[in-house]
């Protein structure tokens, strides 16, 4: 093995990484050739030059708390979409429920047992018989007011998370 | 890594923010020197360091064994730092018209910095791959299998772009010598 050949290798068996058989044709050579031993030494000359440069740089002491500002700075932006998001749900999900109740047979049923109600307890609610809604849009109402306040406690508790952020 | 580095970890994985800067402090410089072998460059180090701090938080909870979070963190800073380095190898080479006076004021900047000066010299003129390379193999003490596995590349292109840089700084060395003896 000859120097221009042993180029590679030589990097390679300074590594260590070379197969045993290459490891020992490398050493054999390097016996006999100042040119690759001074070789071999630069290499090791070069990567303590390389590993000192490095180890005495340190980073900014106050690395670690920007990093974690950006951090709840990014989880705030997290939070802030959510709340976006669930506000947008919640009223999409509020007009599909009441168009759906009052589009849908359960509308209609709803209107139906509003009826039944109405004349089995007409007794009872006098004060409807002088007044023009069906008890059926009461309780519409009723459910579509309950669904409102739902929705109000709910985004008042995902904005109360969000606050101490 | 001791059992508190691991219970940090594993706070950190259920997004406890105040864990992770306590990662932070402790694996910092690793990551910062990783970053600056291959980048050369402090400011760009610590935007490497700062990026990668935030894109470990991110994926912590894809993280199966705490056991090799070092390893990770390693590969991902390595390859941030790596794709900083061709960024700005692509950014340099659109600059067509940078003259001579404004090479030579960019590097005396450095040569108030003595360590610097010997990282810009010791990596000038390598490409970003052999860099990287070169801090896995000479810094991080990776053999070639796990620079291949961290660069994806096959373990022949390993050793013979390791071969090229130390041969390229070996040649920068001796210009060097031989404009001081001059």
């Amino acid at each position: 093995m000859n120097c221009e050949l042993i180029g590679e290798h030589l990097s390679a068996y300074y590594d260590k990484e070379l197969p045993p058989n290459e490891m020992g044709a490398v050493a054999s050579h390097l016996a006999n050739c100042d040119a690759c031993q001074e070789a071999l030494e630069e290499y090791a000359s070069i990567a303590g030059l390389f590993v000192q440069a490095v180890k005495t740089e340190l980073p900014c002491a106050n690395l670690e708390f920007s990093i974690a500002n950006q951090l709840r700075q990014d989880a705030t932006e997290y939070e802030m979409r959510r709340i976006r998001l669930s506000a947008i749900a919640t009223a999409v999900a509020l007009l599909c429920l009441v168009t759906g109740l009052l589009v849908s047979p359960v509308g209609r049923t709803m209107w139906r047992i509003g009826s039944v109600i109405t004349r089995e307890v007409g007794v009872l609610l006098t004060w409807y018989q002088q007044s023009s809604f069906a008890i059926g849009t009461i309780i519409l109402a009723t459910v579509c007011i309950g669904l409102g306040v739902v929705c109000f406690l709910y985004l008042l508790r995902v904005i109360r998370k969000f606050e101490p952020i | 890594m001791n059992e508190f580095d691991k219970e940090l970890i594993r706070r950190a994985k259920r997004g406890d923010i105040e864990a992770f800067t306590l990662i932070v402090k402790n694996y910092k410089t690793y990551v910062f020197q990783t970053a600056l072998g291959i980048l050369a460059d402090r400011m760009e180090a610590e935007d490497v360091t700062q990026d990668t701090f935030v894109k470990a938080f991110k994926g912590l909870a894809k993280l199966r064994d705490v056991e090799t979070f070092p390893s990770w963190l390693a590969t991902i800073a390595t390859r941030r730092a790596y794709d900083a380095a061709k960024e700005k190898q692509k950014q340099m080479s659109h600059i067509e018209d940078l003259d001579a006076s404004t090479v030579n004021s960019t590097q005396e900047h450095y040569t108030g910095v003595e360590n610097r000066m010997v990282l810009k010299s010791l990596l000038a003129g390598l490409t970003p791959e052999e860099r990287t390379i070169f801090v896995l193999r000479e810094l991080e003490d990776k053999n070639y299998q796990e620079i291949a596995d961290i660069l994806n590349i096959p373990i022949g292109t390993v050793r013979s772009r390791l071969f090229n840089a130390r041969k390229h700084i070996r040649q920068l060395a001796r210009a060097d010598e031989g404009r001081n003896e001059l």
